[in-house]
């Protein structure tokens, strides 16, 4: 078992200590949920112990008194100027899950060229995140989540299937057309990760976009030491998100596995803080 | 430089969840996060 994946399952675990609600159909409603968690954390999830900062950010800003959610987005400016998306490589549940749905075949594809576009998708849904509560909303001036609403496929996964199997007969009912939408994207996404390495953090993640900003100039990188890189390509070859390195090594689309540190047999590629590569 | 970048992002997150814990979203926070959210499961549409 890799350091990574023991990381993985902590954060996961320590971010839903109430398995036991899944049973009851109920959440925790203590004050830890006025903090968040650095990841996608749907707050509507049985076992959740924080909220999502995408979901708090959108109910913040769906309220006909908007107030612009300082503290959710100075959160996440923090985590990001102190290590980017690390957080995606070693802390999210649902990229988590992705990887494990990807360890059902060895057999990886790249998202080609002409596809290629696809992956800036995230950063018009970050755009859209805080701008569709504002602007769409209701008679009495109500918006809604609308990421959390129509796509994310984290919060049908660990809020909208367990809650519906914990009392039919109390949200059955409630299940229409958005929600078997929902469904379909989540069985797309996590189809997709046996063949794609991480299809959702790549193409569609809010969140990762917004951390992706900072990896350039996050307190902790990766740094090369040029004299002792051959570029032999084997760093090129490790990436699982197909990164031309080690150039880009610290790019937006890095989510900081640091599988091409691993990989280097000289050490030149290193993750650290203040490392200044 | 990126350095100093990352310093004036760090404080500038800093100076924002001050702001907003001044202005009562803790509290906001937690009243989102323990209703059982029907839109964000997209149920009900």
């Amino acid at each position: 078992m890799t350091r990574r994946l023991i990381v993985q399952l902590v954060a996961l675990v320590l971010a839903n200590p109430f398995p036991g609600n899944f049973l009851s159909g109920t959440l925790y409603r203590g004050s830890l949920k006025g903090f968040c968690v650095p990841f996608l954390n749907c707050f509507s999830c049985p076992a959740a112990v924080a909220s999502c900062p995408l979901g708090a950010i959108q109910n913040l800003l769906a309220a006909p008194f908007t107030r612009i959610p300082f503290y959710v987005v100075g959160f996440m400016v923090v985590v990001g100027a102190l290590a980017g998306r690390w957080v995606c490589g070693w802390l999210c549940p649902f990229g988590f899950i992705q990887e494990l749905m990807g360890r059902l075949s060895r057999f990886k594809k790249s998202i080609p060229p002409w596809l290629a576009w696809t992956t800036l998708t995230k950063y018009l849904l970050l755009i859209l995140l805080f701008i569709l509560p504002v602007i769409w909303v209701d008679a009495s001036g109500y918006g809604s989540p609308y990421f959390c609403q129509f796509i994310c496929p984290k919060g049908t996964l660990s809020a909208g299937i367990p809650l519906i199997l914990s009392d039919p007969g109390s949200y059955a009912p409630l299940v229409g057309t958005i929600f078997w939408v929902k469904i379909f994207i989540l069985g797309a996404v996590l189809v997709g990760s046996i063949l794609v390495h991480r299809p959702f953090c790549r193409v569609l993640c809010p969140l990762g976009a917004f951390f992706g900003l900072f990896n350039r100039f996050s307190f902790f990188r990766l740094h090369l030491e040029e004299g002792s890189c051959n570029y032999c390509g084997r760093c090129e070859k490790s990436c699982p998100v197909d990164l031309k390195l080690p150039e880009n090594r610290n790019s937006r689309e890095c989510v900081r596995c640091l599988s091409c540190r691993d990989a280097c047999p000289r050490g030149a590629l290193s993750w650290g803080f203040n490392s200044g590569g | 430089m990126d350095n100093k970048l990352a310093l004036l992002t760090l404080l500038l997150g800093l100076a924002l969840i001050a702001g907003g814990l001044f202005q009562g979203e803790f509290a906001r926070v937690i009243e989102e996060g323990i209703r059982i959210c029907f839109e964000c499961m997209g149920l009900g549409g």
